[in-house]
């Protein structure tokens, strides 16, 4: 898919996406943020908020002053403007202490039976790299992190438990991230940090932002 | 500051106002309102600023007393509501006395009530907004028994401009019978199968007990992609959409709802019919109606031209007074059973009269 020639479509009748690919890489994502970026600069009055995901953005509008159809116009154009692929990541490496396993990785020896390893060898594989965040969402702060060993990949849980504790850190498909605040969450949760990642009182409650490297550590 | 004090907190109540836009790029809920109709009525009646927080009752089953003399108003679900015993009216403005008793009774149809106070509920903001968010407790708490919701000190009405609501305006729908939800197809439908898409559309699902301010389970056929597989990349969700997770029962996220999701979505409900849906309590019955992008906005403008058209001023019996000889302004009753009186704008007490 070319930068050009998104694919847009409507997921409600007051939001558009704009998506960029299906796939997750640092390509595709340097994509997403450059649009970001130009919608955000526009500032537009009947834009309610604008959302960058792995390979899409996602676009608010009020529908009382534009129509699903003047916003994929508006949304066309822009992405014709928009020659130049440039975000300024915040590339700061941000260390991330990790308890594995018992009662703050219920889940460590599922991940582990199902990828065939150990769960020393788990551990390895999930500190051994730098993970790259390509998005906050699904809860106030929780990062979605790129880079996990493929060694590690597994599915979701049947069914999403009510309430994951604040800290946790798990992993989806080929997915890894970290529970900020206590939420319902469907991931497999192999550890807990004790980092405190989302505080009002900061002028950015996030203490993750898009671009950051996380680095996990056993802890 | 004077202050409602709960003596029955009933299902799950919580304030709310229009929520917090823009940040969902920090994985910001928008939280607010489920029924913003309904709402967005409670401060309308009051003549309250657009954004003033009101208490949001689900369930029913709410009682309060108020600690100093204020102005308020029921909207949202039908329900025997009483003001010290006394039957009160929905979409009606009421004046209530230091020690005055409000009680949310049995729902009749619907299932969120809302009560507006004259100048909003006074709770702490968190970035720009009161809306408590219910899955987790950084911004600010549910009401529980004994919480005490502030409200702002008035002695009279300063906006004159109260109304009342016809009553035949509603977006309740009837219990027991099939209610129509119209959707579009969201980013994922071409990932189900044919006959999952059209089980989608012929069946009746029930809304199930898991059901709170996030998301709303539904009860009905499984519903399949054409892989059997329900894991995506996790993209944007937002509050109408209906995703289906690995057990094939479809969730429809409500205003609570997560920020990005990573189950497909089959399809997104109107907004318009989503305060209809929100309205309906666990066991009910839903049909889903496909319509497209351009009929979905259109029926988004009439809408609200419509509740324009219904919304309108009270005025009931003109009531004349002699006093010291002279005759006093005339004024307006509000309702049959109302306890206010409008004296050349301003808002009054009725007991206030018998003074006279």
């Amino acid at each position: 898919m070319n930068i050009n020639k998104p694919k847009i479509s409507h997921l409600g009748d007051s939001s558009i996406v704009v998506r960029f690919s299906d796939k997750i890489n640092s390509e595709d994502n340097d994509k997403v943020y450059s649009f970001y970026k130009l919608i955000k600069e526009k500032n537009y009055s009947f834009v309610n908020d604008v959302i960058p995901t792995y390979n899409s953005v996602a676009i608010e509008y009020l529908q009382s002053e534009k129509t699903f159809f003047e916003i994929k116009e508006l949304v066309k154009s822009l992405t014709d403007e928009l020659s130049e692929i440039k975000f300024d990541y915040e590339k700061k490496i941000i260390d991330i202490p990790v308890k594995y396993g018992g009662k703050y990785g219920p889940d460590i020896n599922f991940v582990a039976d199902y990828c065939k390893i150990s769960r020393e060898k788990l551990i390895e594989l999930h500190t051994g790299v730098d993970y790259r965040v390509y998005m906050i969402g699904f809860s106030p702060g929780f990062p979605y992190l790129g880079g996990m060993n493929y060694k590690l990949v597994c599915p979701r849980v049947k069914k999403p438990r009510i309430n994951v504790p604040a800290g946790s850190v798990g992993i989806a498909e080929q997915q890894t991230g970290i529970y900020p605040i206590d939420s319902p969450g469907g991931w497999q949760i192999i550890g807990k940090t004790f980092l405190n990642l989302f505080d009002l009182s900061n002028k950015n409650p996030s203490y993750i932002s898009p671009g950051n490297i996380i680095r996990f550590r056993e802890d | 500051m004077p202050y409602l004090r709960v003596t029955s907190p009933g299902l799950f109540s919580s304030v709310q106002d229009n929520g917090r836009d823009g940040m969902k790029s920090i994985g910001i809920s928008s939280g607010g309102a489920l029924d913003t109709q309904s709402y967005s009525m409670s401060n309308y009646i009051l003549g309250n600023s657009k954004n003033d927080a009101s208490i949001e009752i689900i369930g029913g089953g709410f009682d309060a007393i108020f600690s100093e003399p204020t102005f308020f108003c029921v909207t949202g679900a039908h329900a025997k509501n009483y003001l010290d015993k006394k039957l009160i009216l929905s979409n009606t403005p009421y004046y209530a006395s230091s020690g005055s008793k409000i009680n949310i009774g049995i729902l009749e149809d619907g299932w969120i009530c809302y009560i507006g106070i004259i100048g909003g509920v006074q709770s702490k903001k968190y970035l720009g907004s009161r809306s408590v968010y219910i899955n987790s407790e950084i911004f600010g708490e549910r009401i529980d028994k004994n919480t005490k919701i502030n409200y702002m000190e008035k002695k009279y009405s300063p906006k004159p401009k109260i109304y009342r609501i016809k009553n035949e305006y509603t977006n309740l729908s009837i219990s027991n019978e099939v209610t129509s939800i119209r959707v579009l197809e969201s980013t994922e439908y071409n990932k189900f199968t044919e006959k999952s898409k059209k089980l989608f559309f012929s069946s009746i699902f029930t809304i199930s007990d898991q059901y709170n301010r996030q998301g709303m389970r539904l009860n009905g056929p499984e519903i399949n992609t054409k892989k059997d597989n329900h894991d995506i990349i996790s993209n944007y969700v937002n509050k109408g959409s209906i995703q289906v997770p690995g057990d094939k029962m479809p969730i429809v996220l409500l205003s609570d709802s997560q920020t990005t999701g990573g189950y497909p979505k089959i399809a997104n409900v109107i907004s318009v019919d989503f305060t209809k849906l929100v309205q309906l309590r666990p066991g009910s019955k839903i049909r889903f109606v496909l319509t497209d992008i351009v009929e979905a906005q259109k029926i988004f403008r009439k809408n609200n031209k419509y509740i324009e058209h219904n919304i309108y001023e009270k005025k009931l019996e003109k009531i004349s007074l002699k006093v010291n000889g002279s005759d006093i302004s005339f004024g307006y009753l509000f309702g049959d059973n109302a306890n206010l009186i409008d004296i050349d704008g301003r808002l009054l007490p009725l007991d206030f009269i018998k003074e006279l």
